[in-house]
C-alpha cells in the first residue's frame, strides 16, 4: 500500500538501494513529474540541513539540485521533516568511468563549477565522491546529496564502513577537530583521480590516507596533463591551507579546455587575418618603422620578436608580452602613425 | 491578487512583474524556502484546464536556460502557476536600450538561447511562441544568465490560434496575443489548417527571427500584421551595412548571419535542429568578457576616439570600436555598453555599442 505524502507525492516504488529507505522516488501529482523526496535525520543536525538546504537555493547554481517543498514524513512516533528535490533523468558518476580525455576534463571543470557555487553559498558538502555526483541527460553535472544528516562523527564512521578514500586527512584526527570547505577540495582531488579507469596510488586508499608523492601519481596517470596533475595534488595537500579554492581549481581546467581553441582576428590595412591553432603566427611590418611578430601558444598570443616603435595599447611592445584580450598595435609615434587591431576570442565553455 | 494575498499558506504576494495577454504575473516570496518567486494566475474568462495543462507541459524542461517551474497549486477556484523568480529584464526590454547588440554579445545570447530550445525540444516540449519578452537576463548590460520562460504559454493561445485559423487568416486576427507573436511566428504557423501542429521547426524559426532583431535592432519581416504579409510574400528585410562595414565585426557577422538565414528557411526542414544549433554555435569564437556602463564625457582627435568616464580612471576608446548606426557623443549617444582591456595610460575600450 502507498500512501500519498501531503497530498501530492505518490511513491513511485523506486527507492534508491543505497538509501536505506531514506530516499523515496514520488510523482507530484499537482505538475505530473517526478520528484525525490529525501528523509532529514532526527536530530540537531535537521536545522542545519534546512538552513543549507535555502541557502543552496539562492546561489541558483545549474550544479545544484532545486528543492521544491519541505514536508512531514509520519514515521510511525514521530514526524520527520523531508525535503523535496527536483528528479534528475540521468546517471550517477562511476569509480573508474572515465578515460583521460576531454570529456572527462569537461566533467571535472563542471563538478569544480558546481563546488565553487556551493562553498560560495557557504556551505561544505561532506560528501563529495562520484556516486553523489549525477551527469544529467543535458550533460550537466548535478551535485547530489548535500551532507544529509552527516555530523562529522557519522561520516567518520560511515567512512570506515564505506568510503574512506574520499574522507580529508584530518577527518580521521580526534574529535575536537574542525573543518573548512578544504575537505570538499581534498573529496574532489580523489573524485578526479577515480573517475580515471586506472587504480589510484595505494597512499591514497590507506586508512587515515598517507600522503602520495607527485611521481607515483603522474607515473600512475601520464596522460593527465602536467598542470591539471599539478592542482590535484594540490588539492590532496595534507595541510587544509595549502589546498587552492574551487574557483582557482575550476579557472585552471577551463583555461585547459580552451587549449588552442582561441582565435585572434588582425586587421591591419582594412585587410583580415586570422591566428589560431592552424595558422599560428603572424610577423606585422611597418616598413622601416618596426615590425612585430605574434605567436600563439596555444593558451596565449605572445610577441616573440619586434623591432623599431612598436606599442600595444599605448605600451612599448617587449619580447614576450602576452596580448591583452583586444588591442591596438601602433607602429611609429608621429602624424604617420599605423594602426593594427588585434583580438583575442574564444568558444564559450559551457556544460 | 494584491501585495500581501498568501497563497497556498506559502506564497506572499510582493508585488507585481506584469501580465501577458492570458495570465497575470506577480512576485511573491516563497515564505517556507525563503527566496522570490514568479506567481502566475490565469486572467479571468482563461479556461483552468489549459492553465493546468500549460504548467505541466513547462515542467517537464528542466534546464539552466529556462525558469523553473516550482509549483502548482488549485486554491479556492483560482489556479496558481509557480516559477522561479529571475531577477532582470526581458530581451525584449534590453533590445529597446541597445538598438542593435555586437556580434559578441548577440552570439552569446545566441548559444544561450539554442541550448535552452535544445533542452526544451529533447523534452518533446515545442514552445510555439518564442520571442524576446518571452526571454528574461539578469539586469544591466551584460545579457547573462538568459532564461527562456513561458514554455507551455502556447497550451493556453492555442485555442486563440484554432479560432482564428478557421476563420481562414490567422493574419486578420484582431486577437493582441496573436498581433504580439507575429514578427517571431513561423510561416507554417502563420498560415496553418485547422488542425496542424507546427513541430520544433517553428521554434527555430523564432530563435532566428530573434537573432535577426537582437543583432541589427530590425525585425526580419516588420510588426504586426504587416510581418504576415511579408512571411508570405518571403520579402524579409536584408541585413544592415553596419554589421560588416567594419573589418573587426565583419568575420563574425557573417559567420552569424548565416546560422540566422538557415534558420529563416521558408521550408521547415530546410532548417537547422536545435542540436545543430548547439554545435555550430559552440564552437564559435566570441568575445566574452564583462561588459560595462558608462557615458562618454570626452572626445578628442577630431572625434575620431575619445573616453568613457570612469571616474580616476577613465576608458579610452576608438570610433573604430563602435558597432551599429548610432555614434557616440557628447551631448546625444553619450552611453555605451563597452568592454575593456588593459593600456596605457588608460583601459581601452572594445567593443562599443552606443545604449539608451
Amino acid at each position: 500500500m502507498t500512501v500519498t505524502i501531503a497530498n501530492r507525492y505518490e511513491p513511485t516504488g523506486n527507492t534508491d538501494a543505497g538509501g536505506m529507505g531514506e530516499i523515496l522516488e514520488c510523482v507530484d501529482l499537482h505538475l505530473k513529474r517526478r520528484v525525490i523526496i529525501k528523509r532529514l535525520q532526527l536530530g540537531i543536525d535537521e536545522r542545519r540541513l534546512l538552513d543549507e538546504q535555502k541557502a543552496l537555493v539562492k546561489v541558483r547554481s545549474k550544479h545544484v539540485v532545486q528543492l521544491y517543498d519541505i514536508v512531514e514524513l509520519d514515521s510511525g512516533k514521530k514526524a520527520n521533516k523531508a525535503i523535496v528535490l527536483e528528479y534528475i533523468d540521468g546517471n550517477n558518476l562511476a569509480i573508474g568511468a572515465f578515460a583521460p580525455d576531454r570529456t572527462y576534463l569537461g566533467v571535472i571543470w563542471q563538478i569544480a563549477c558546481g563546488l565553487r557555487d556551493i562553498h560560495h553559498a557557504g556551505v561544505i558538502h561532506r560528501d563529495i565522491k562520484p556516486t553523489n555526483i549525477r551527469l544529467d541527460s543535458e550533460g550537466v553535472v548535478k551535485i547530489i546529496d548535500f551532507g544529509l544528516a552527516r555530523s562529522r562523527d557519522e561520516a567518520k564512521t560511515r567512512g570506515v564502513v564505506g568510503t574512506p578514500v574520499f574522507m580529508a586527512p584530518e577527518l580521521w584526527g580526534n574529535d575536537t577537530v574542525s573543518f573548512n570547505s578544504s575537505i570538499d577540495v581534498y573529496a574532489f582531488g580523489v573524485t578526479a583521480l577515480a573517475l580515471l579507469n586506472q587504480r589510484v596510488p595505494a597512499e591514497l586508499g590507506s586508512m587515515p590516507p598517507k600522503p602520495v608523492s607527485v611521481s607515483s601519481l603522474v607515473a600512475t596517470f601520464p596522460k593527465i596533463p602536467n598542470e591539471i596533475m599539478a592542482t590535484l595534488v594540490s588539492c590532496l595537500e595534507h595541510t587544509p591551507a595549502h589546498r587552492p579554492t574551487m574557483a582557482a581549481v575550476q579557472k585552471i581546467i577551463e583555461r585547459r579546455l580552451l587549449e588552442n581553441a582561441h582565435r585572434a582576428l588582425v586587421v591591419m590595412d582594412g585587410k583580415i587575418h586570422h591566428l589560431d591553432s592552424k595558422s599560428r603566427k603572424i610577423t606585422l611590418n611597418a616598413g622601416s618603422v618596426g615590425s612585430i611578430a605574434i605567436e600563439y601558444n596555444g593558451y596565449e598570443f605572445t610577441v616573440v620578436t619586434v623591432s623599431g616603435n612598436v606599442f600595444i595599447n599605448n605600451t612599448v611592445a617587449k619580447m614576450g608580452t602576452s596580448m591583452p584580450g583586444c588591442c591596438v598595435i601602433t607602429f611609429g609615434t608621429g602624424s604617420n602613425r599605423r594602426f593594427v587591431t588585434f583580438d583575442v576570442s574564444h568558444p564559450e565553455v559551457m556544460p | 491578487m494584491k501585495v500581501g494575498d498568501v497563497v497556498s499558506d506559502r506564497y506572499r504576494v510582493t508585488g507585481t512583474i506584469g501580465s501577458g495577454g492570458m495570465q497575470d504575473v506577480y512576485l511573491a516570496e516563497d515564505l517556507l524556502i525563503g527566496v522570490d518567486v514568479a506567481l502566475k494566475t490565469p486572467q479571468p474568462g482563461q479556461q483552468n484546464k489549459r492553465f493546468s495543462q500549460s504548467a505541466i507541459i513547462a515542467a517537464k524542461v528542466n534546464h539552466h536556460n529556462v525558469a523553473k517551474t516550482l509549483d502548482y497549486i488549485e486554491e479556492n477556484g483560482r489556479l496558481f502557476l509557480i516559477e522561479e523568480f529571475v531577477p532582470g529584464e526581458t530581451l525584449d526590454v534590453k533590445l529597446d536600450r541597445f538598438g542593435a547588440v555586437d556580434p559578441h554579445l548577440a552570439a552569446r545570447v545566441f548559444h544561450h538561447l539554442s541550448k535552452g530550445v535544445a533542452a526544451s525540444h529533447h523534452a518533446g516540449v515545442v514552445h510555439r511562441d518564442l520571442k524576446p519578452s518571452n526571454v528574461i537576463a539578469e539586469p544591466g548590460v551584460n545579457l547573462h544568465h538568459l532564461k527562456i520562460t513561458d514554455f507551455g504559454i502556447a497550451t493556453l493561445t492555442a485555442e486563440v490560434f484554432a479560432d482564428a485559423a478557421k476563420d481562414g487568416d490567422l493574419t486578420r486576427s484582431t486577437s493582441g496575443t496573436i498581433r504580439g507573436a507575429l514578427p517571431f511566428m513561423a510561416p507554417e504557423m502563420m498560415f496553418r489548417a485547422p488542425g496542424d501542429h507546427p513541430g520544433p521547426e517553428a521554434d527555430i524559426w523564432s530563435l532566428g527571427a530573434m537573432m535577426f532583431k537582437v543583432m541589427t535592432g530590425i525585425y526580419p519581416f516588420g510588426v504586426y500584421l504587416q510581418a504576415a504579409v511579408n512571411v508570405q510574400t518571403r520579402n524579409r528585410a536584408q541585413w544592415p551595412s553596419f554589421m560588416t562595414r567594419n573589418a573587426q565585426y565583419q568575420p563574425l557577422a557573417t559567420e552569424l548571419q548565416s546560422v540566422v538565414d538557415a534558420c529563416l528557411s521558408y521550408d521547415a526542414k530546410d532548417r537547422p535542429t536545435a542540436d545543430d544549433l548547439v554545435r555550430q554555435i559552440s564552437g564559435v569564437c566570441y568575445i566574452n568578457v564583462h561588459r560595462s556602463e558608462g557615458v562618454i564625457n570626452n572626445l578628442i582627435q577630431n572625434g575620431y576616439s575619445g573616453f568613457i568616464n570612469e571616474g580616476a580612471d577613465p576608458v579610452f576608446f576608438s570610433m573604430e570600436s563602435v558597432y551599429g548606426e548610432r555614434r557616440p557623443a557628447i551631448q546625444k549617444n553619450n552611453r555605451v555598453c563597452y568592454s575593456k582591456f588593459p593600456g596605457s595610460p588608460r583601459y581601452r575600450g572594445h567593443p562599443i555599442v552606443v545604449i539608451d
